[in-house]
């Protein structure tokens, strides 16, 4: 099974420091599982502004672990949620955003060991 | 001395003496000697020339040459023993020497009578005049091209069609000598072969490789054969050519082929030799990874084990189907935009723990920038640079692998890029390396490196040639191998949004001081690593009111700047920096907003320029150096 993140972009962004890649991955791994329940509050409480917040917080994150089928659906929910616009879409847009990057963040660990 | 005939015969015999001359089967003129103007023309003359018997004399008169003849009569008078004239009779020239001259005084005049042999050095001079138009109409239809050559060679005609076929005109030609003009090197032996068949009277067909005027080389059929002149002696050759490229090409390229079915046989024998061996290896090993599977203690070691065989795998693989590819010669790869930057780090990323695992020492070092994006066949490339290292670890037991990426240049079009790869292994034989250097690294000297260790370095140099590069190969048996590659690619201009990347390793930004304002610590890692690999010192602030707070209390050339952030955004903050502390320092906003209005937002609170996170490290470099070209050094 093919792994759900590429660190491609990352090596190459650092140089080939793979200290500051794993850096980036533990960071990654440690904040990113806070950001998504800061999403699915953001959801269940219908805080749009606040799960617009968290979104665009995490989308830097999400382009730098190379979660590349994340990245159309966390701008498609920014965009959703900021314009208040197909708000129908937001809870499964949610709901994928929060499977994969958890699951890249399991993946992660084991890899790192983390 | 002038016999007087009138003391000698009387009128009557003179008029039987003259007609007598006059008849004479020999060759004899009868001059005026006054004028020197022929007067009586011998049958025997008249047949040769091919005058008529009532006009010889007049025909005689018109045919001479007035310089020579004036020449010849004043040899006469002399009394010169040897005296020549010729004649030049249509198109042809007779030569002549004098047997006897008899001067003889009728009484009236004095006549000279001239017994003549016709030169056996006569030459024709005048070939192409009554050559071509009997011939030209045939060779023409034949499309055969005449050329006449002397005994030494040098050109004396040559017809239209021949002009057409070698590229040159006739004036070009006549007079030039003809194996000078269009044979290689090394035909010396043969045209002077073909030379001694014609005097010895012989004809031949042959066919020779020549060189046209624009030096390119074409395939002629010539028939040869020997000419004479009037006397009979050979005064050079005459050759019909038949332009016969197309047909040899033809064949030639059959022979190629037939030689590449039989080196790609040999080739593919070998290979598959090479795979059975390999394949047979891991085979092994896996049998011996089961049943240390069944064994707690030696678990961790099958896992090791497993890794090996499957790089063992992978490499089979990979050779076999580059093998095939080149072999077949398989047209160009597409070119895709790539970011050259991260190849030698993928390179570094798979290869570093299996050298470590070797216990070598892995010598890594790449300035290519990390974001240079240019236009290229990534995948041949990539290929090419891993079978270079697959065999310097393959290669190598103890001591070191080198792999160093080089920026070179940026000429504006294009990136000029130098490889090397290293390692302190095996090293391959002399006469491999000489191969593998060879200029033209065709499937002929492919072919002797194939085996062993020149392998995977054949692979690469053949790819390496396709992909317009050049490699370059040092090798000491027992010491070790280097490869060294200098490589082109295609720059790509900057449009709109697209990262294109003008590498940055020219500047130097050391001693600057950058304000770092960011709340999401990604993006900060990720930035204040950027900026302090570049020696330029950082100071962070997680918010727009922070950030203000450090402006207040410090000196910053630069200000980076997220616009959401809590407490207080980037807008506001710099709002604040123009309007109430009117502070002039460059702010880039850093924003993760895709949105064209953000950007407009940006410029309209004072902004100096912004960049859309994740950024790539040249774009945030370009930026820095336009926004401060002061302050970054330029080498």
């Amino acid at each position: 099974m093919s792994k759900s993140y590429d660190l491609s972009k990352l090596v190459a962004m650092s140089g080939g420091n793979m200290a500051f890649v794993e850096k980036m991955v533990l960071t990654f791994i440690s904040l990113a599982p806070q950001s998504i329940a800061d999403i699915n509050t953001a959801l269940n409480e219908l805080d749009y502004p606040k799960l617009n917040a968290a979104a665009h917080k995490l989308k830097p994150s999400l382009d730098f672990m190379g979660i590349g089928t994340l990245a159309q659906d966390i701008r498609v929910l920014e965009l959703n949620v900021a314009n208040l616009q197909n708000l129908e879409t937001v809870p499964e847009l949610v709901k994928n955003i929060s499977e994969t990057c958890l699951q890249a963040c399991e993946e992660m660990k084991q890899e790192y060991n983390a | 001395m002038i016999q007087l005939l009138n003391n000698i015969a009387p009128p009557s015999l003179q008029a039987a003496y003259f007609a007598s001359i006059q008849n004479a089967q020999e060759h004899i003129v009868l001059l005026d000697y006054s004028t020197f103007q022929p007067m009586i023309v011998s049958a025997g003359l008249t047949n040769y020339l091919g005058f008529s018997k009532n006009t010889a004399a007049d025909q005689f008169a018109k045919c001479i040459d007035e310089a020579e003849w004036s020449i010849f009569e004043s040899d006469i008078r002399s009394d010169k023993k040897k005296s020549t004239f010729s004649l030049k009779v249509d198109h042809s020239y007779y030569n002549f020497n004098i047997n006897t001259a008899q001067p003889i005084d009728t009484g009236e005049k004095i006549v000279l009578v001239l017994t003549l042999e016709h030169s056996q050095t006569a030459l024709q001079k005048d070939l192409s005049s009554y050559l071509i138009p009997n011939l030209d109409k045939f060779l023409t239809a034949m499309q055969l091209g005449l050329m006449v050559v002397d005994t030494e060679e040098k050109i004396l005609l040559v017809d239209n069609l021949f002009c057409s076929i070698v590229g040159y005109t006739q004036d070009e030609l006549v007079g030039k000598v003809a194996s000078k003009v269009f044979l290689h090197a090394g035909l010396d032996e043969f045209i002077e072969e073909q030379n001694k068949n014609r005097t010895k009277g012989k004809s031949d067909v042959y066919e020779l490789p020549i060189l046209k005027k624009d030096k390119s080389k074409i395939w002629l059929r010539v028939t040869g054969m020997p000419l004479y002149d009037v006397a009979g002696k050979m005064i050079g050759s005459i050759g019909v050519h038949e332009d016969i490229t197309l047909m040899k090409t033809a064949e030639e390229s059959l022979m190629s082929l037939r030689k590449s079915e039989v080196i790609q046989k040999r080739m593919n024998d070998k290979l598959i030799d090479r795979m059975n061996s390999k394949i047979q290896s891991s085979l092994s090993e896996l049998l011996l990874v089961k049943s240390m599977l069944k064994m707690p203690e030696t678990i961790q070691f099958a896992e090791k084990r497993l890794d090996d065989i499957s790089n063992q795998m992978t490499s089979v693989l990979g050779y076999t189907n580059d093998f095939y590819k080149i072999l077949n010669e398989v047209a160009e790869e597409e070119k895709t935009v790539f970011n050259m930057g991260g190849l030698p780090f993928k390179l570094k990323e798979i290869y570093s723990k299996r050298i470590s695992d070797k216990k070598l020492d892995f010598r890594y070092y790449s300035d290519i920038p990390a974001s240079l994006f240019v236009k290229g066949e990534e995948f041949r490339m990539f290929k090419a640079l891993q079978n270079l290292l697959e065999t310097a670890i393959d290669h190598t037991e103890k001591g070191f692998i080198g792999f160093y990426a080089e920026f070179v240049k940026d000429t504006g079009t294009a990136i000029q890029l130098r490889f090397k790869i290293e390692d302190s292994g095996s090293g391959i034989s002399k006469e491999q390396v000489a191969s593998l250097q060879h200029k033209t690294f065709n499937l002929e000297q492919f072919s002797k490196v194939f085996q062993g260790v020149g392998f995977g370095i054949a692979l690469s140099r053949r790819i390496f040639d396709l992909l317009g590069g050049r490699m370059s190969i040092k090798s000491v048996e027992g010491f070790g191998t280097q490869c060294s590659i200098e490589l082109e690619l295609e720059k790509l201009e900057k449009k709109g949004s697209q990262v294109i990347l003008k590498p940055n390793t020219f500047q130097d930004f050391a001693g600057l001081k950058v304000l770092l304002v960011e709340d999401n610590m990604m993006c900060a890692l990720m930035t204040n690593n950027l900026l302090r690999n570049k020696g330029i010192e950082v100071d962070g602030a997680e918010n727009g009111l922070a950030a203000l707070k450090m402006v207040r209390e410090n000196y910053y050339d630069l200000i980076l700047m997220d616009i959401q952030m809590p407490v207080m955004n980037g807008f506001e903050a710099v709002s604040i920096i123009r309007t109430d502390l009117q502070l002039k320092i460059p702010i880039i906003a850093l924003t993760a907003a895709d949105s064209v209005q953000d950007h407009e937002k940006c410029k309209l609170v004072g902004f100096s320029d912004f960049l859309n996170k994740p950024f790539d490290s040249a774009d945030l470099f370009d930026k820095i150096c336009t926004l401060l070209p002061k302050q970054v050094k330029n080498h």
